[in-house]
């Protein structure tokens, strides 16, 4: 019986949740650039500092850029068996977004694909669920 | 002041259960010293840079595994080109006037204690979930695929090379040659990339002493010399570009930089060495590199260009996938590499009358890249 690794830190689960359950994520005053989780005071993509944090709320539905499946475990929470698919998508609107797309065979997922982000639980960890976002195909 | 490297060593890359990292680092930098030709009193060395990524935390290790106790250590950490960047800093502190010979050392025990913590931590943020680090570079394969018609069987000729490579080089973790189809038959372990499209996790050290280009003959009369350096690093953290999901702008602005203070173009490096930590990576860098136009790396492979006997050697120690990764130390044995390539001591993988050299090292974490290219010249 191999013991629980706690690497999630509380005070992360803290500060970020909020935004990540409401979808919230920054545009960049200057260039537009929309940011997803953290905030930042810098704009990472064209150095401008943001007078205000300028709050975008993402939409939803989107569609695949990239994907990989991965075969192995991964790093991270004991929930991350395999096989995993993880994308990068476009959203609707702006945001270039990566996750986990579940509720999908693997063999199926192709550049192109429209996706949605679902509120799903995502891991436990010392004794928290913690809940974010994971992708799940939308149909044609 | 120009900087010339006149003494290069490392140990066999492999899995080193009975050697320390001290043991390591004891080996490579013996093997340095005994490599210069004129003989080398280790008192000439006057400052130390530490390349590590987590074997240490910190610099004074290396005071008592080399008993050079007192001379000023720094330990330098840049991601996966942790190498290169400790080479490239005690190279400026020669070209600045303030040393006349410096030591560069890259060590990394992968095998003893998995540096996992961080990488698990990140894991758990939802910009990154669940990633594992041939999922990152998977990413950028399947979209590679997507627009320029590449294919697994472009990736697995990278493999097929650079195992080829590995199976010539004595000191190479992995010393087997393979085929096309064994590579896409291999483990999947994150599509598109299978088992023989990943390099390996190796226990290694390698080392470089660096001195005045003018001062060099004291010690050999091939020195070899160090002619341009750069180094870029850039962000994917708020957002991945759609050039960075095919390629890594920082190669192409490192090497940019190297290139214009080497006074040279891409078509004059006759031998180079670059970051195969993935095939997938590989064939980006023949393309952000400037030795093919964007896209087309599956061809430039599949013709046999990046061959021992081809127009650019690309990886002849059998690079990171046969002769292994072991971080800090990989970008410090790619110096080590170019320096026997081109004093024309490489044996059955000698590239044929090489003058110049590339080396391409290059750090990749979710949230962001690094890279570094030296050129280095015959003496």
């Amino acid at each position: 019986m191999e013991a629980e690794v706690i690497v999630m830190s509380t005070p992360y689960i803290a500060r970020e949740l909020k935004d990540e359950y409401c979808l919230i994520a920054q545009k960049c005053t200057s260039c537009g650039v929309i940011i997803y989780p953290m905030k930042h005071k810098i704009c990472p993509s064209c150095g401008q500092i943001q007078e205000e944090r300028k709050e975008f709320r993402l939409n939803p539905r989107g569609k695949v850029v990239s994907y990989t499946v991965q075969y192995v475990p991964g790093p991270g929470a004991k929930e991350f068996t395999p096989p995993m698919i993880l994308v990068v998508a476009d959203l609707e609107g702006g945001g270039r977004i990566s996750g986990i797309l579940t509720d999908c065979a693997p063999e199926t997922v192709k550049i192109g694909m429209p996706v949605k982000l679902e509120l799903r639980s995502l891991y436990t960890v010392g004794g928290l669920d913690v809940y974010s976002h994971k992708f799940v195909p939308l149909g044609e | 002041m120009q900087v010339a490297v006149i003494g290069c060593g490392m140990t066999n890359f492999g899995e080193h259960y009975g050697n320390s990292l001290r043991g390591l680092v004891e080996d490579a930098y013996l093997n340095a010293i005994k490599s210069v030709d004129k003989g080398f009193d280790p008192r000439d060395i006057q400052a130390v840079w530490y390349g590590t990524l987590g074997s240490s935390w910190a610099g004074f290790p290396i005071s008592d595994y080399t008993g050079l106790s007192g001379l000023p250590v720094s330990r330098l950490e840049n991601a996966c080109a942790t190498g290169s960047d400790a080479f490239r800093n005690a190279c400026f502190a020669v070209a600045a006037g303030v040393y006349d010979v410096a030591l560069v050392i890259g060590a990394e025990k992968m095998n003893d204690e998995p540096c996992q913590s961080l990488w698990d931590y990140q894991a758990m943020e939802i910009w990154n979930i669940g990633r594992s680090m041939p999922a990152v570079f998977a990413l950028r394969a399947t979209r590679h695929m997507h627009e320029f018609s590449t294919t697994r069987e472009h990736l697995a000729r990278i493999s097929v090379k650079n195992h080829h490579h590995g199976a010539l080089n004595p000191r190479a973790h992995f010393r087997f040659d393979t085929t096309v189809e064994k590579v896409l038959k291999s483990r999947m372990i994150s599509y598109p990339l299978s088992l023989l499209d990943c390099c390996p996790m190796t226990d290694g050290a390698a080392a470089a002493i660096v001195c005045r280009s003018d001062i060099a003959k004291r010690y050999t009369d091939s020195p070899v010399h160090m002619i341009g350096t750069g180094l870029s690093a850039d962000t994917t953290y708020g957002t991945i570009t759609d050039e960075q999901l095919v390629g890594f702008p920082t190669t192409v602005k490192a090497s940019r930089e190297a290139y214009r203070m080497a006074k040279l173009e891409p078509k004059d490096i006759d031998v180079v060495e670059l970051h195969d930590c993935f095939t997938i990576t590989e064939l980006v860098s023949y393309e952000d590199l400037g030795f093919c136009r964007k896209g087309e790396g599956g061809k430039f492979v599949a013709e046999g260009r990046a061959s021992l006997d081809g127009e650019k050697p690309v990886n002849p120690s059998g690079g990171l996938l046969a002769k292994g990764h072991p971080t800090g130390a990989t970008g410090v044995a790619q110096i080590v590499e170019i320096f026997e390539q081109l004093r024309g001591q490489s044996g059955k993988r000698q590239v044929s009358d090489a003058s110049v050299g590339l080396t391409h090292n290059l750090g990749v974490a979710p949230e962001g890249t690094v890279a570094l290219v030296s050129i280095l010249r015959r003496g």
